[in-house]
Order: structure tokens, then sequence, then C-alpha cells
């Protein structure tokens, strides 16, 4: 049941925190029906002491927001982005309109716009922002706290999903999004693999060559050295010019490059000019001069690494989990008999490794001051969330015996999709254009929970850019539990679909996939596992100089590596680091972090 | 007299009306933007309420540690360009117009200037592979013994393989001027100077190159203008971490500070400086132009 819970948990920060969202038919109907089935009875559901969390408008409000939609989506039954059956939901049963200042094809775009909008001081009610605009926005106080709206209307539910998304990130829920104690944006956020990327090792070549998967980085070393006389052709180490392969050794020195470290002084220190990440080059200087590199990885961007990687010439390959689509698909199809898996983090002489994930949000959900109902976003929360989950049994019992809520929905029947062959949608390797689900869900099902998840797309709709990703990993989680229990009924929402339709491109996708996930699920409670301790907005002194930076580092590990710059070039480096504007931002990220 | 003629022409003058109008719109009115290279712009504030800051944006560029490297890059890689552009193209021009037959000249002319519609993005992908140390120009060289070179890699080889590569690509462009130039010689003075006894190479020498020598001056002056612009897009497709020393150049710069941080002021002032350093040199250019040629161009 804990497991459960966990998942669970994940999920509903998987969520995108706002309302992707909408709500009941208000009060009575749903209760009556939640009396029926569950037997409580007395008190009005959906509601803990006199407060009730749910409410409709009798004079309806009307909210103004943005929203991405893709050229090629269509809408079930002829909608569209603004008027649509989901839409029309909360209308009738929320007394909630919704306008769309702009629909834009794609995120840049909207972003754009975003800021067109907020410098002709007409930003729309509820925008999507990413935290660099938000915090420009805050700074000229368009931007609406949340601490209160919060405090005083999100449902036990709610609460507790923030408290759990909290621990799990490790306390940078809000940190993106925060200005003095101040919480100005909901994160947008994606399932927790979406921010760290896996080693992918061809296992096949290992059972060729009679080894085992290396866990250190001795162990490694060993493999790269077999591979390179057995396979003169291929390359140990598959690495483009963004350097993001360096990662694989990198972890066993507990080396965070591009990462804030915090060091047991408290104090916060940048993860590339640290002497561990010397000691890394040093060694991919060493694995360059043997021919474990390819020697032109600097003029290669990772599609030419990842053409290699399909012509069956790479080893280990650095990527995200998507990359059982591409490319490792296409290696399957083009090697006959090749087969990767998840290759461990390696441990470095200590038996340690160490491993830090990207900054965790981007995006946000923020309210502008212009709202006049910001309320109705929390009411809207409160009552997709009861509707959505209301099918997690042991969550039900937890917020009834620990937080005394009561859902407001009953526990209902899932619907299957009618048209689930023809369906195509947004996730890597779906076929285009993108299409809806024909659901047949009874007239009579209440809540919009369920539309929610029938039409993941809708969530998309406001701009919410995390948009389908929140229900589609949830269901990743899903899918891991089904490949390793070889059992399809664990599967939920889309995970269903993607399962077979996995199933059918090439059954190793979900092998694959599933390896990676069980190790990442194991290996993030572990203290090896690290966030990084800058989460903030950029510095200003960033803004201005890390253009230059960011330029000499890539450019000096590059050099290193190549051996065409001595290792004594690092601490040149570093030095250079320092004194054009490092010095400065370090002062202002360690600020930043005083500041929390 | 005079109201006649504007009752003759008026309608040629009542066509001009739009262009001018789309000139000032999209070339004049923009300009007030240049602006926010002396402000801290805001977006927020927009273009005028965003507080003056003088010459700050001005000071920051130059005080960049590297931008001595990267103009330096922009002036060489761009210089290079220049040069070999207009000699080849010179050069090819006059070879061309000494074939006879039509049929094969127009071929010759066609292919090759075919790569200049092509975008870098594929020239340039097509070029990084035939660059590899295993690619096909280095088994070509190979043949006579050379050792691999990783063009694209060193520092060495950077700068002259993107001066190559762009020359290689727009020679063809740059000749049909030139031969257009060569048919407006009078063939009267190609027979005189067959009948004086000049050879085919005298002929070159004294007749075709005196004949375009004006449009060659008038080119040449143009591109003086263009001494910053090293070309962004080949730069940007080409250009690796182990050779920004070399490869780095001003738009590349303006790219990751202007666009990638959004440094709107920033990149506004050194865009604004490309454009004086031009003006200048072109308005010199022009100046020597008209003092020792005798032909000037406005």
């Amino acid at each position: 049941m804990k497991r459960k819970l966990i998942s669970v948990a994940s999920m509903l920060i998987a969520g995108s925190l706002l309302f992707s969202a909408c709500g009941s038919d208000s009060g009575t109907t749903a209760s009556e029906t939640q009396s029926s089935s569950s037997g409580t009875g007395a008190q009005a559901s959906g509601t803990s002491g006199e407060k009730s969390y749910f409410k409709k408008y009798d004079e309806p409000i009307t909210l103004t927001t943005h929203a991405v939609v893709g050229a090629d989506t269509m809408y079930q039954d002829g909608g569209t982005a603004e008027n649509n059956a989901w839409t029309q939901w909360q209308k009738e049963h929320l007394g909630i309109i919704w306008k769309l200042k702009w629909v834009a094809p794609d995120g840049a775009t909207d972003q754009q716009k975003l800021d067109l909008a907020f410098a002709s001081g007409d930003l729309p009610d509820v925008i999507s922002p990413t935290k660099e605009q938000l915090a420009k926005y805050v700074a000229e106080d368009q931007i609406l706290p949340l601490n209160n709206l919060i405090e005083d209307y999100a449902s036990p539910l709610i609460k507790w999903a923030i408290g759990e998304a909290k621990e799990r990130t490790k306390g940078s829920l809000f940190l993106p999004f925060t200005k003095a104690g101040q919480i100005y944006g909901f994160p947008v956020m994606k399932e927790l693999m979406d921010y760290y990327n896996t080693n992918f090792i061809r296992d096949d070549i290992l059972n060729q060559m009679g080894v085992a998967v290396p866990k250190t980085l001795a162990e490694y070393e060993n493999v790269l050295e077999k591979y390179h006389q057995q396979y003169p052709k291929g390359y140990g180490l598959g690495m483009d010019n963004t350097l993001s392969a360096q990662a694989i050794p990198m972890a066993a020195y507990k080396a965070y490059p591009k990462h804030w470290v915090k060091t047991g002084n408290g104090e916060i220190v940048y993860g590339s000019i640290q002497p561990e990440a010397r000691e890394a080059l040093v060694k991919l200087a060493e694995w360059y001069k043997k021919g474990y590199i390819d020697p032109e990885f600097a003029v290669k961007d990772n599609s030419k690494l990842q053409e290699d990687v399909v012509q069956g010439n790479i080893l280990t390959y650095y990527g995200h989990w998507a990359s059982i689509a591409a490319p490792f698909n296409g290696m399957w199809s083009k090697v006959a008999g090749s087969n990767v898996t998840c290759m461990p983090n390696l441990t470095g002489e200590d038996g340690k490794t160490g491993v830090m994930a990207n900054p965790w949000f981007d995006g946000s959900r923020a309210i502008t001051k212009a709202c006049k109902n910001p309320e109705a976003v929390m009411y809207l929360l409160n009552e997709n969330w009861d509707s959505f989950y209301r099918n997690y049994t042991d969550l039900r019992e937890k917020m009834k015996n620990e937080y005394g809520y009561e859902f407001k929905y009953p526990v209902t029947e899932e619907r299957k999709p009618l048209n689930v062959d023809q369906v195509a949608r947004d996730y890597p390797g779906a076929a285009q254009p993108r299409q809806l689900w024909k659901y047949d869900y009874p007239a009579d099902l209440e809540g919009c929970g369920f539309m929610n998840s029938f039409y993941t797309h809708y969530t998309v709709l406001f701009g919410f850019t995390g948009g389908p990703v929140s229900i589609a990993n949830g269901a990743l989680a899903s899918m891991a539990d089904a490949v390793n229990k070889n059992d399809t009924s664990v599967l939920i929402g889309e995970g269903k679909n993607m399962y077979a339709e996995w199933t059918n491109t090439n059954p190793k996708m979900l092998t694959t996939f599933a390896s990676t996930y069980n190790y990442w699920s194991e290996f993030e409670k572990t203290d090896e596992f690290s966030a990084d301790a800058f989460s903030g907005a950029a510095t200003p002194t960033m803004t201005e100089k890390k253009q230059y930076l960011d330029k000499l580092e890539l450019e000096t590990y590059t050099r290193i590596i190549m051996g065409s710059l001595p290792i004594t070039a690092f601490d040149e480096f570093v030095q250079n680091w320092k004194k054009n504007g490092g010095d400065q931002i370090t002062k202002e990220v360690n600020e930043w972090a005083k500041g929390l | 007299m005079h109201t006649t003629y504007i009752k003759q022409k008026w309608p040629l003058y009542a066509m001009l009306v739009i262009p001018v109008f789309f000139v000032i719109l999209f070339n004049y009115v923009p300009l007030y933007g240049v602006v926010i290279a002396f402000k801290n712009y805001s977006p927020a504030r927009g273009f005028w309420g965003s507080e003056w800051v003088g010459l700050k944006w001005f000071e920051t560029a130059v005080n960049m540690p590297d931008f001595k490297f990267i103009l330096r890059n922009t002036f060489v890689i761009a210089v290079g360009k220049i040069i070999f552009g207009q000699v080849f193209s010179i050069i090819f021009a006059l070879l061309l117009n000494e074939i006879k037959n039509k049929v094969y000249k127009k071929t010759v002319q066609t292919i090759t200037y075919f790569p200049h519609f092509l975008s870098w993005v594929i020239i340039g992908g097509i070029f990084t592979d035939m660059l590899l140390t295993r690619g096909i120009i280095n088994q070509l060289i190979g043949l006579f013994g050379i050792k691999p070179i990783f063009f694209l890699g060193s520092n060495q080889w950077f700068q002259p393989t993107v001066v190559i590569l762009e020359t290689w690509k727009e020679f063809g462009w740059g000749a049909i001027i030139y031969l257009a130039a060569m048919t407006n010689i009078n063939p009267e003075i190609y027979e005189a100077a067959i009948m004086d006894g000049a050879s085919l190479f005298r002929r070159i020498w004294n007749v075709t190159l005196p004949g375009i020598s004006s449009i060659i001056v008038m080119l040449a002056v143009l591109s003086i203008g263009n001494i910053l612009n090293a070309g962004f897009e080949q730069i940007l497709v080409l250009y690796n971490p182990a050779v920004y020393q070399t490869g780095d150049i001003l738009d590349t710069f303006i790219y990751r500070q202007g666009l990638l941080q959004a440094q709107y002021s920033l990149s506004t002032a050194i865009g604004l400086f490309k454009s004086i350093i031009a003006l200048t040199l072109t308005l010199l250019a022009n100046f020597l132009a008209t003092k020792y040629t005798d032909y000037r161009i406005f």
C-alpha cells in the first residue's frame, strides 16, 4: 500500500498542479451519489468541517488565459480551443467561462506572445510563464502571491499533495517561483524521470564479449578497452559536442559539471570548477587518446551521434528515457540482435557514485493581479483533483482517516475508449496527427476528472504546456510495473495504449524502458542522488556573463578532452571563470539561497 | 518646360509612391528602435520608458574578455571571403567568357551557381560529413600521402576552410555580374586587338579587364560594407567548441548573448557598432575610388 501511495503521490504532483480541469454539478447531486455509494451520508461530501471546497458561480464569471494548440490537433465533435465539451462542462457546472487571448501553435511562440502581452500591459488572468518570465513579471508587480489563496481555498487533498510533492522534490517545489517567501507560481511538473538522463549500454555486445554490465569506473574502463580491441570501428563512449556524456565518468568522481553544489559548510559552489571535475577530465582525455571516444566528437551534434548509434557503432549512449524511440528504435531494426539496457551510474574507488538532477521546474502557472476571481482557480483545482483521483481507494482512505476529508465523487467504473485502434497521440514515437479518443462515457457520469483523463488533450488547452505529460507519465510508472509483473491489468490511463503501441512497434522499447525505470525509481531514493542547489531564475550577472562563461567552459573542456590543451588549462580556466563574473555569480547564488 | 515634364512623367512618379512608402515604413521607421542600444531596455517599460544608460552597453561589449578575439575572427574571415570571392569570380568569368560553345557555357554556369541557392544548413551538414578525418576529402588527399586533417576541429584549419567553402558556394553566382559587364565591351575593340597581333592573354589583360574595371571597383567598394559580416548562417552551422578561439564571430556572439540570453540592448549596441564601421568604411572606399579611378558610386 505504501508503494501504491507513493505512485499516487507521483501522479498527483505529475498532474499539473493547477487545474487542468473542471468541476462538478454543484453540491447536491454529487453528494447524493456519494452518500449512496460510500454511505457517509450526514456531512456534505468533499467538505471537512463547515467549509466547502467547491463552488458554482450563480452569476457566471469570466477568466482569460492563453493556449498552445498544435496545428495538427483535432478536436472531437468539431470543437475549438475555446469552445468544446470541456469548456462547456465548466460553464454549465461551475459557472466559469474561459476566454483565450491567443492560441499559439507552439511553446516558443506562446512565450513571445506572453512577453508582448506583458509589454503592452495586457496579461491574461491566468498565465503559463517560464521561471525567467515569471521573475520579470513579479519584479514589475504583475503577479498575485499564492500563499493566502492556497491557505484559504485549497482542499486538504491539494494541501497533502503539495506536501508530498515538496518532499519528493527535496524541498524545491516552489523555489523557482518564490520571492521573499511569497509563492508566485504553481510549478508545471513532469514526471521526475524527465529531469535526468540514463546511461544506456549495448548488452548484446557485453554478452558477446563475456562481461557483465559494469558498475564501477574500473569495470567500465575494462569494458571500453575490450570493446576497442574487438570493435575497432566503434566508439565505447558516445560523445557529442555538448559533452553531455561526460556525466558517465563524472558520476564516479562525484563531480557535477554545470550544476550548483552545496558543500559541507553550506556554501554553494559551481560544479564545473571543482577539483573532482578536473580528475574526471583527466580520465576523459585518457579515453580520448586511447580511441574510446570519437576523435571528431567536437563537430558532431546529438543527431549525428544518434546516426552512429543507429549504425551500431556506439557502445554507451547517454540520454533521456525517450531515447528508446530515437535512436534505439532505429538501431534495433538496423542492427540485428542489438539490445540495450540501463547501466548503473558508475561508482568510484570509494564505492560511491553521485548524480545531480537538473533543476526540476521551468514552467509555471501564475495568476495576475488583474484577475478578479483568483479563488475560482482554486475551486477548479479542488474539483478536478477530487474527481480525477476518485478511484484511488488507498488515497480515499488516507484522506478520510488522517485529514477528515471526504471525496466528493464516488468510485466509478472506468470507461474504455471507442476508437483505440485509430488513436495516435503526443508521446515519443507517436504518429501524427494527434487525435482525441472517443469515449463511451455515460450521461450520468459525475465530475470532470474523467473527462480530464479522456481528453488529456484539453489539459493543453489553456496553455498548460505540461499538458498530456501529466497523465502520460503517471502512466509510465504503471507501464514499468506491467513489464515487471508481466501483468497488463495494472496499466492505468494512457499507459494502456502506449503499452499496446510500444508492443506493436518493438517490444524492446518496453523492456529497455522498464530497466531504466526500475533503476531510477530505486536510485532516486539513495543519498547518492541530489538536486541542483540553485533553482532560481537567472541572476543579473548570469544574464550578463553566463554566455561567455559557458563558452569558456565548453571550449576548455572540449579541448582538454581532445588533448589540444593540457590539463593545466583547467586551472587557468578556473581563474578566468572566477575573474570574469563567476565569483559574482557565486555570490548572487548564495544570496539567493539565504533569501529563501 | 518643367510643367510638361511633370505632366508627361507623373504616372512614373505615382508608381514610386508605394515603394518609397515601403522603404520608409520598413527601413526608416524601425530605426527608432536603435535607441535601446543606449537604454536599459525592459519590454514592460517599452522603448521610451526604459532608462537611459549612455554608452554602457558598448563598454560592456568591448570589455567582454573574448571581444577582441571575436572582432579579429570576424575581420579575418570576412576579408578572406571578400578577396577570395572576388578574385575567383573574376577569373571564372574571364575563363567562361572565352568559351564559344553556348550550350557548354550555359551548363557550366548553371552548375556553378546552383550552390548559391542552397541553405547553409544543408551544405553545412554535407560538408561536416565530407570533411571528417574519415570523410571523402581526407580520403582524396590521402592518395597523395597527406595525413588526415581535422578541418573543422582545428584552429589552424577552421578559418581557411570556411573561406574556401564560402568561395566554392558563391563564385558562380558572383561571376554573373562580371559576365554581363563583359558582354557590354564593344567587339570591335577585340577585333582591333587581334589585328594588332595581341595574344589571348593580352586581349584579356588589355581589353576585357579594363572593360569591366568600373564594375570591379563598384563591387569592391560595396563589399567593404561587409567587412564585419563573416556569414552568420555558415559559422553557426560549422563552428564547434573546439574552434571557438578562431571561429566565433560577432554574429554568433550576438545570437548567443542577445537572443539566447535576451539581452536586447547589448545586441542592438553591437549591431549598431557593426553598422557604423561598415558605413564609415564604405564612405571611405567610395572616396578613394572617386579619387583614384574617376568612378563614383554615390
